[in-house]
């Protein structure tokens, strides 16, 4: 059996921080949906999971939903197994998310919106997911416990639970409000695999035949504290019931947060090499710099923003950290000892007040006749 | 450092050239475009330009220099000495670099920066202040020192002259800068309360600023926005949670209500119907044991009945026989007592006659006899003592033998003789009455009317004599025994007559007598109290048995009217039987309640009050998701994670204009601190140093410094007049330029051994003051290399020195 395991999808995210590319931001996490549908296709798998958030909110637009729901209808597998996560949570309501999703769904997408263990033997499938499904946004518990408490079906071949939230010592949940979960909880259920959901990095980070938790990460990343390619899982499960789990690269986007020192020209030249194109094409850069370069070089800097804004997405370049080499001996070099800008720029040096001394210093440049 | 020859390989529009230069006044002359400004940065260049640039660099600091005809290579060499040693400096950029410096030991540098230290060392003033102060052709300061001799600006006083052209020397316009920040300030701190770190005047998000806000209130704005969106956002996410938790247990609640009283409702159709059936039996068995009970005593009764009715008939036969004998016993008890009565008045009569016979022994006087007479004696005894107060004392002496009645008082008279000369002396209560057949003295007491009361005396008197004499006694005394015997017996009289009255009652003494005459007793068989005994038991047990018999009739009236007879009792009592059969039966066909149901009644008042609590759970459940309904209309467009992000980044944003404009107000602080300072040091000596120019260049009309504290402010002319500023001449203010420029290249080089460039000082001055200012130019020559480049060549006349002259 194959199994295309992703989560975290969070359809219908807003990007508002980034009005430039906003639109291309939302878009491309339906795209990546269908990437990852056409991946699964591709690899012929058998059963296709989505662990917890493939909406962003219970408030998605309908035709969000729709798209959502049609896209996974393109796997061409048994069955596509849709567990609500925390941002996605079960609601009651006749007209809420899960019901209009499966009012758009066929019949081999289901909604995993119970606790309970859901047989696969109608979808030809010799195994037994049992569903950890979310019903709000926080919960200081999780949903595992009446697994922990289910007798297994023993005439099945496969358990498989599938459930949304923290895993402690991975997820950062200081207050444990993301149904927090310990791995040996979910060990003790008994099950064979877990297929996990909620933290956006994948987990763990050399997946192998011992591997019995995974998380697969976000497919597409959302932000800047989520710096890989975008993630998903395949796992193949072999007739010897040996579980081989691998990660596939799925994301359209990259987040990009460097924080580097420069004090050559090189350096951001390096800068500039790091991220060419079109390798980086679908790359959102937020780069910081400090450091101090000598003043030919500074005024080059903007070649720097200029290509990359070229080459990248969207670039936020904050270069404040860096400024001219201001030494005393450039002061002494270009400006008249008891002059009023030497003084003011040897007063300020002396301070290493270098933000404030390379402001200066340009504010006299811009004065000077 | 002097210069000693400047060798031009190629540099701008010269080659070949070689210029030789000497120490004191060098003064280089062509006409415009002959190659003046080329030797000046030809010079500056070499000195102070490494040959190692980069392409761009070189294209800009130098490409104006590569020879229009041709090549890419520049190269100028410059021998020049300090201290007596010789230095070649050679530099050549473009195409093939080379810098080289040859020292006077012959040895040779070739590194850009181990030249470029000697260099420092040599001309032994920081390089940009050589280049502005010591090389002023055509830069900052002698732009400066142009403008204030064309007074270009508005300059008040000498203050603001010196402060400007020693502040501005690198052409750095103070107020302009000052205007700079100022601006660059307001534009990040408009409305921003640095110190309270927030908003002016407190006004946050709710109320911002529009009008003159920097980036910096700007960007705490759109923070403090996103910030209250994402606190509406975990808000909201809060309230759905509790909501869909609240829903989620009422969920679990309502299921598990509603799978009790979906698997419960059968058998509490059952327990329904078990209930009823037991209910029927027990009315049943009720109404059987109650019939059971007439039917047994319902004979037992009748038989009661009879029985009662027999003993009330014989009891009253026996009272009607004990009344009779009653009657005779009373009849002979009233005789025995009216005997009995008559008797004893009998003995109370004659008491009575008696005391009467003794009343009349006693002279009869009553108590209000006695009481009469006590007053009567009473009212006699006040008179007589009344007569008897005053007392009189008489003393008596007769002249001649005197026979005298005297009466003394109430005493009697009595005769008296008297013998002539002899004193009688005595004395008398109230009156004294002499008696002389010849006079009569009465003397009385003057306190009453003596005559009056002697006659009431005498009429007391009287009264006295006529109760004693009707009563026939002789004192008071005897009258007070008197009395006591009389109504010592009358009472006696009363008493008797009072206990015959009690004895009679009612009855009068004849009436009885006559009752009694003839009367005869005969005592019968029992005492009336023992029939009377009897009669009452009977009696009694008469009315006991009468209320019993009532109850009896009563009891079978009732079963009569009930049942009519007692066959038809029996035949109740067999449809009942009948009746319990079934009921067993129907209850018999009932599914048995499971044993934990211990009380039917109990199992269904559960039942029932879980299906009441079922519909109260899905009509609170129904609101619960209404009221979700209602507040995810609210919902905000992003989740808290998306808002969080963009809080971070606004507050990034927000922090890195804080830290930009920190750094301005930083140098606005050092600015303002900086310009004060240099106000009050700057000028010291400057201002001596310009005097004895001007002095030297006016020929003594102007000859000294007038100072306002630390500021120079004009300047005392030699007729003792005081000159502000505004107040000098154009062509005095053009000499103040070429003093300024001298004092201020003396002053930065001092003693040490250097070389000036100028350009020609003397363009706008009339040929008096040229002559003056040329002779303050050569003294200034006198201790240092000044290399002057001019156009005119009455000025290099005029100046002297060694001539070099350029030809185009």
């Amino acid at each position: 059996m194959r199994i295309f395991l992703t989560s975290d999808v969070h359809l219908g995210m807003k990007f508002a921080g980034y009005p430039s590319v906003q639109e291309k931001l939302i878009e491309a996490r339906f795209e990546t949906l269908k990437r990852c549908v056409d991946i699964a296709n591709d690899r012929e798998c058998d059963l296709f999971v989505v662990g917890g958030d493939l909406f962003d909110r219970v408030s998605v637009a309908k035709g969000d939903i729709q798209r959502a729901a049609e896209i996974l209808g393109d796997f061409q597998g048994r069955l596509v197994a849709v567990l609500p996560g925390n941002h996605d949570f079960i609601t009651q309501r006749p007209d809420g998310l899960w019901a209009v999703f499966k009012g758009f769904a066929d019949n081999h997408i289901l909604v995993l919106e119970s606790k309970k263990a859901y047989p696969l033997k109608p979808y030809d499938l010799d195994a037994t997911i049992y569903a950890a499904p979310c019903e709000s946004k926080h919960s200081p518990e999780n949903c595992i416990g009446w697994i922990q408490a289910n007798e297994n079906d023993k005439d099945v071949r496969f358990h498989i639970g599938i459930a949304h939230g923290s895993l402690e010592g991975l997820s950062p949940d200081f207050d444990k409000n993301y149904y927090p979960m310990t791995e040996s909880e979910l060990l003790s259920c008994g099950l064979d695999l877990w297929l996990m959901g909620h933290t956006h990095i994948p987990y763990p980070t050399e997946p192998g035949p011992k591997t019995r938790v995974l998380y697969p990460g976000t497919p597409e990343p959302d932000g800047f504290d989520c710096d890989h390619e975008g993630k998903a899982a395949l796992i193949e499960i072999g007739e010897d019931g040996r579980v081989k789990p691998t990660f596939v690269t799925t994301g359209t986007y990259r987040f990009v947060h460097e924080e580097t020192e420069i004090s050559s020209w090189s350096d951001a030249e390096a800068i500039l090499a790091r991220y060419s194109y079109p390798k980086h094409g679908k790359t959102l850069l937020k780069l910081r710099m400090k450091g101090r370069l000598p003043e030919e070089e500074y005024k080059k800097l903007s070649l720097i923003r200029e290509n990359l804004e070229k080459n990248l997405s969207l670039v936020d370049i904050d270069s404040t950290g860096v400024t001219i080499k201001i030494t005393p001996d450039v002061i002494d070099r270009e400006f008249t000892e008891h002059s009023f800008p030497h003084r003011l720029l040897k007063q300020l040096a002396q301070n290493n007040d270098f933000e404030a001394l390379q402001a200066a210093y340009e504010l006299i440049r811009e004065t000077q006749r | 450092m002097i210069i000693e020859k400047v060798i031009i390989n190629t540099f701008g529009g010269l080659s070949k050239k070689e210029i030789d230069l000497q120490e004191g006044m060098n003064v280089v002359v062509g006409p415009n475009e002959s190659g003046k400004s080329t030797i000046y940065n030809a010079i500056e260049n070499t000195l102070f330009t490494p040959s190692k640039l980069t392409p761009a660099k070189f294209r800009k600091r130098m490409g104006r220099f590569i020879p229009v005809g041709g090549g890419d290579t520049i190269e100028v060499s410059i021998h020049f000495k300090r201290q007596g040693s010789n230095y070649t400096l050679r530099r050549r950029w473009g195409g093939s670099v080379l810098s080289s410096l040859t020292l006077p030991d012959g040895s040779i540098l070739t590194d850009d920066d181990a030249i470029q230290g000697v260099i420092r060392e040599c001309i032994q003033v920081p390089e940009g202040t050589y280049k502005t102060v010591m090389m002023s052709y055509q830069t900052g300061l002698s732009r400066t020192i142009r403008d204030i001799q064309e007074d270009k600006e508005t300059l008040e006083s000498l203050g603001d002259l010196l402060r400007k052209a020693v502040m501005e020397m690198d052409g750095v316009s103070v107020d302009a800068f000052r205007a700079k920040i100022e601006d660059s300030y307001n534009s990040f701190f408009g409305r921003w309360d640095i110190g309270a770190n927030y908003p002016e005047g407190n006004r946050g998000i709710e109320n911002p600023w529009v009008k003159g806000a920097g980036s910096i209130t700007h960007l705490f704005y759109e923070k403090e926005k996103v910030r209250r969106a994402l606190e509406a956002a975990v808000e909201y996410e809060k309230e759905l949670d509790d909501l869909n938790k609240r829903i989620s247990d009422h969920a679990s609640e309502v299921g598990k209500t509603e799978s009790y009283v979906k698997s419960n409702k059968p058998l509490k159709e059952d327990a329904v119907k078990q209930r009823q059936i037991e209910a029927d039996l027990k009315g049943i068995d009720l109404e059987y044991e109650k019939l059971e009970k007439i039917n047994k005593d319902w004979p037992v009764t009748e038989s009661k009945r009879k029985e009662k009715s027999k003993r009330i008939t014989e009891l009253e036969a026996n009272e009607t026989k004990l009344n009779k004998e009653k009657e005779k016993a009373g009849n002979y008890q009233g005789a025995k007592n009216l005997l009995d009565k008559y008797g004893k008045v009998q003995k109370k009569k004659q008491v009575l006659d008696e005391t009467h016979k003794n009343l009349a022994k006693v002279a009869k006087l009553t108590d209000d006899d006695m009481k009469a007479i006590r007053q009567t004696f009473n009212r006699k005894g006040t008179l007589e003592a009344t007569l008897s107060a005053g007392k009189l004392s008489v003393k008596f002496t007769p002249k001649e033998d005197t026979d005298l009645e005297i009466q003394k008082g109430l005493e009697d008279k009595f005769q008296t003789k008297t013998r002539r000369g002899e004193t009688l002396e005595f004395q008398a209560d109230g009156r004294l009455i002499f008696s002389h057949p010849e006079w009569d003295l009465e003397v009385t007491s003057g306190e009453v009317e003596y005559d009056q009361i002697l006659q009431e005396y005498e009429e007391a008197k009287s009264d006295i004599e006529d109760l004693l004499q009707k009563f026939n006694i002789k004192s008071l005394e005897e009258a007070e025994a008197a009395n006591r015997a009389y109504e010592a017996e009358l009472a006696k009289l009363q008493n008797a007559q009072f206990n015959l009255e009690e004895e009679l009652g009612e009855l009068k003494y004849e009436d009885l007598k006559e009752k009694t005459k003839g009367l005869q007793v005969e005592k019968p068989d029992r005492e009336l109290a023992t029939i009377l005994g009897e009669v009452a038991e009977t009696k009694a047990e008469i009315k006991g048995l009468k209320v019993d018999l009532a109850e009896l009739q009563e009891k079978h009236r009732g079963y009569a009217e009930e049942f009519g007879d007692q066959h038809k009792l029996l035949e109740r009592l067999a449809e009942l039987t009948g009746a319990r059969k079934e009921k067993q039966k129907a209850l018999g066909l009932l599914r048995p309640l499971p044993a934990e149901i211990e009380d039917v009644n109990e199992f269904i008042g559960k039942y029932e009050e879980m299906e009441s609590r079922l519909k109260e759970l899905t009509n609170e459940h129904n609101k619960l998701i209404q009221e979700r309904i209602r507040l995810e209309g609210k919902a905000p467009d992003r989740s808290v994670e998306e808002f969080e992000r963009d809080l971070a980044e606004a507050e990034e944003n927000f922090n890195g204009e804080l830290r930009k404009g920190t750094a301005i107000a930083t140098i606005k602080e050092g600015m303002e601190s900086l310009l004060e300072e240099m106000d009050s040091t700057t000028y010291k000596g400057l201002e001596k140093d310009v005097a004895e120019l001007m002095q030297k260049m006016t020929g003594g009309r102007y000859k000294g410094v007038v100072m306002d504290e630390s500021i120079p402010s004009g300047f005392h002319r030699k007729d003792g007049v005081t000159m502000p500023y505004e107040n000098l001449s154009t062509g005095t203010k053009d000499v103040l330029g070429i003093a300024l420029r001298l004092a201020i290249t003396k002053r930065f080089l001092a003693e040490k051994e250097g070389f000036v460039i100028m350009d020609d000082p003397l363009v706008d001055l009339d040929p008096d003051r040229q002559l003056k200012a040329a002779d303050a130019i050569k003294d200034f020559a006198e201790n240092t290399q000044l290399i002057l480049l001019t156009c005119q060549p009455t000025h290099a006349q005029l100046l002297g020195g060694h001539q070099v002259e350029l030809m185009l």
